[in-house]
């Protein structure tokens, strides 16, 4: 229970983290300094809801700022991952396979130890 | 902790040169080649000279992020709670407007994944050099072990040759 109260806002974030990084990358025709602008507005608000957050939740819970970082990253690659099938840009080679099944094995771990 | 951070992001450039993102083996006046769905406009060299800023200024605008994040609540007792969030949502959104151009010029060569990738790589390593000086924080051998595993995953889902995959779909 404890894990999904950490883990619900943390990949709310990832989410719009991705989303917003997706978004301006394909926005070709919009002035960049545009793009830029509304970018740091949006991370703004971010900063404030993850700052706090992660405030929260080490007083709280006594989560550490590690695990917290370390969540964001995790899903912020596995979204990433999530949009590349997606997207159809992801192609089954084995490397491919064990890079995933490392990731996740080795993430599963970093947050176990 | 301080040179296994570096080594991480160091670990970005061989990975960038074996993807064929960074070429060095051809010269710099040569075309680059041709991505799916992008055509070939700029030269080798040009093509160099974006990758190594891109990545080089992702990791300084990391180190501000981090700085913002984790450097400030030492200060707390000084500045007060709602300065200091005042504060890292400055010092947050001056990094992202750092970073934003940089995701572009990064993605005219390379994939989304990639660019994840090298996010991850910068993120984590400024992160563990900023815990280490400001709080005294150490991970031990294991935790080093198992975030270069990490880092050695997220690249290996990430390692297509696009360029080399193009050509062999066309052939």
């Amino acid at each position: 229970m404890q894990f999904l109260l950490l883990y619900y806002p943390i990949f709310l974030a990832a989410i719009l983290l991705i989303v917003a990084m997706f978004g301006h990358l394909n926005f070709k025709l919009v002035k960049i300094q545009i793009v830029q602008w509304i970018s740091s507005a949006i991370a703004g608000c971010f900063a404030y809801y993850y700052f706090t957050n992660m405030y929260f939740l080490n007083v709280t819970y006594g989560v550490y700022a590690t695990t917290t970082h370390y969540l964001l990253m995790i899903s912020f690659v596995v979204l990433s991952l999530v949009f590349m099938i997606v997207l159809k840009e992801w192609r089954l080679i084995p490397r491919q396979i064990l890079g995933a099944g490392l990731f996740v094995v080795s993430a599963y771990l970093f947050l176990a130890q | 902790m301080i040179i296994f951070s570096l080594l991480l992001y160091a670990v970005l450039w061989p990975y960038y040169i074996l993807t064929g993102v960074l070429d060095f083996k051809h010269r710099s006046t040569d075309m680059e080649p041709a991505l799916p769905g992008r055509p070939a406009r700029r030269t080798i060299g040009r093509k160099n000279a974006d990758v190594i800023k891109a990545i080089t200024s992702m990791y300084v605008g990391y180190f501000i992020f981090a700085l913002g994040f984790y450097g400030f609540p030492q200060v707390r007792d000084l500045i007060g709670e709602t300065s200091l969030i005042a504060f890292v949502v400055f010092v947050v959104t001056a990094s992202v407007y750092i970073i934003t151009p940089l995701n572009r010029l990064a993605h005219a060569y390379m994939s989304l994944g990639k660019v994840a990738v090298s996010h991850f790589v910068c993120a984590i390593s400024a992160y563990h050099i900023v815990v280490s000086i400001f709080y005294d924080n150490t991970i031990p051998m294991a935790g080093m072990g198992i975030v270069s595993l990490m880092v050695l995953g997220a690249m290996l889902c990430f390692s297509l040759n696009e360029a080399k995959d193009a050509k062999k779909n066309r052939g």
